[in-house]
C-alpha cells in the first residue's frame, strides 16, 4: 500500500471526494488540513489545494486526484467504458456546482446573494440535478448510478447533495433514483462510519 | 473495434481532443458535425455537445470522452498514476481555457473584449501557462508532458496553445519545454497528417 498524505484545508470542498473514496475502500491515510495557507503555497505543484503526495510524488487537482483512488481501489466501474461513465456523472455533477459557484457563491451583498441562492435551487439546481439523474437512469441500476455497484460517482453525488440540501432540505423529494442512491452510499458501512465520525465544517 | 459516432458542431472547440486522439491512434470513426441545433438537442443525453456513440451507447462530457478513448487506445501513460498525472495537465489546461471563456469570450462590448484579451494574455495565460509547464516538468521528459511517451496531455497542451496562438504569435516564447511538446505532437506522423487535412473553422 502506498503511502498516501492528502492536503487540503479544514473543510469538505474539493478533498472531500477523495475522502470518501479513501474511506470506503478502507485505505489508511495522512489527512492533513492546512490551517496556515499560503504560507506554504510554494509546497503546492501549481499553487492550490487540494494535493496529494503518493509515496512522496505529488500530484495535484482534486478530480485527478479522486480519480486516482477511484480507480485504485476499485471504485471506477469494471471496465474502461463504466469507468467513462462515472467520469461523465462526476463532470456533470461538477457543472453543476460551477454554476453555484458562480451565481451564488462569488454573490458579495447578502440581500443578493440570497435571491441568488434562491433562484438558483429553484432553477439551476434543478435542470442540474434532472441532468445527473437522467444519466444514472441510463448507466446504472439497483441504487447506483453505474453498473449495479458502488463507484466514487454515487460518493460524488451523495457529497454534493449533501452540500445543496443544506440549504434547501427537501430538494431530492422529486429525485426518486438520487434518493436511492444516497441511500446505497449511507447503507454501506464504512462509508456510514466515516459520515459518522467526520469533522463538521463551514464548507 | 466499436463503432464511434462523435457528435459536435462544425468547429475544434470541446470536440477537438478527442479527435486529435482518434488520429494519433489511427482510428477511424464517424465525424459528425450538427448543423441544425438545437433541433436534435433532445438525441444527446443531457441536452449538451459534444457526445460520442459507441456502438450504441451514448456518452456525454467532452473530458470523459476524449479520456475513455485515450484509455482504449493507449494514450494515456502506462499505468493508473501517469493517467492521472496526464489528468491532471489537462485539468489545468482546463482551468486556463475556462479563465479565457469567462474573461474575455463572455465579454460582449467589443472595445472591452479587446482590453480584457490583451489582460488575459499578459496575465492569467503566462500564469496557467506556467503551471502548465511546470507539470510538465516534474511528470515528463524528451519533449512529452507525462512519463517518456506521447499522452493525450500533450495532446491537449496542442489545442489549447493553438487557440491561444492565434491570438498573440509569441505567446510561448518563454516556454521551451511547451514548445518541445508541441512540436513532439507535431512529427507524430498521423497529427501531422490530420492538422494539414482538418477543417478551418473560427472556434
Amino acid at each position: 500500500m502506498p503511502a498516501y498524505k492528502l492536503y487540503y484545508f479544514n473543510g469538505r470542498g474539493r478533498a472531500e471526494i477523495s475522502r470518501l473514496i479513501l474511506a470506503a475502500a478502507g485505505v489508511k491515510y495522512e489527512d492533513v488540513r492546512i490551517n496556515d495557507w499560503p504560507r506554504t503555497k510554494s509546497d503546492a505543484p501549481i499553487g492550490q489545494l487540494p494535493y496529494i503526495e503518493i509515496d512522496g510524488q505529488k500530484l495535484p487537482q482534486s478530480l485527478s486526484i479522486a480519480r486516482f483512488l477511484a480507480r485504485e481501489h476499485n471504485l471506477a466501474g469494471k471496465n474502461n467504458l463504466e469507468a467513462a461513465k462515472a467520469d461523465a456523472i462526476v463532470d456533470t455533477c461538477i457543472d453543476l456546482m460551477t454554476g453555484f459557484y458562480q451565481k451564488v457563491f462569488l454573490v458579495t451583498d447578502l440581500g443578493a446573494k440570497e435571491v441568488a441562492l434562491k433562484k438558483f435551487l429553484a432553477d439551476d439546481a434543478v435542470k442540474g440535478l434532472k441532468n445527473v439523474e437522467n444519466l444514472a437512469k441510463q448507466f446504472g441500476t439497483k441504487g447506483f448510478s453505474v453498473g449495479n455497484c458502488l463507484t466514487w460517482a454515487d460518493l460524488f453525488i451523495h457529497e454534493i447533495t449533501f452540500s445543496l440540501m443544506n440549504y434547501q432540505g427537501d430538494l431530492l423529494d422529486n429525485f426518486q433514483v438520487l434518493r436511492q442512491i444516497r441511500d446505497a452510499v449511507e447503507s454501506n458501512e464504512n462509508i456510514a462510519e466515516y459520515l459518522k465520525n467526520r469533522p463538521v465544517t463551514p464548507f
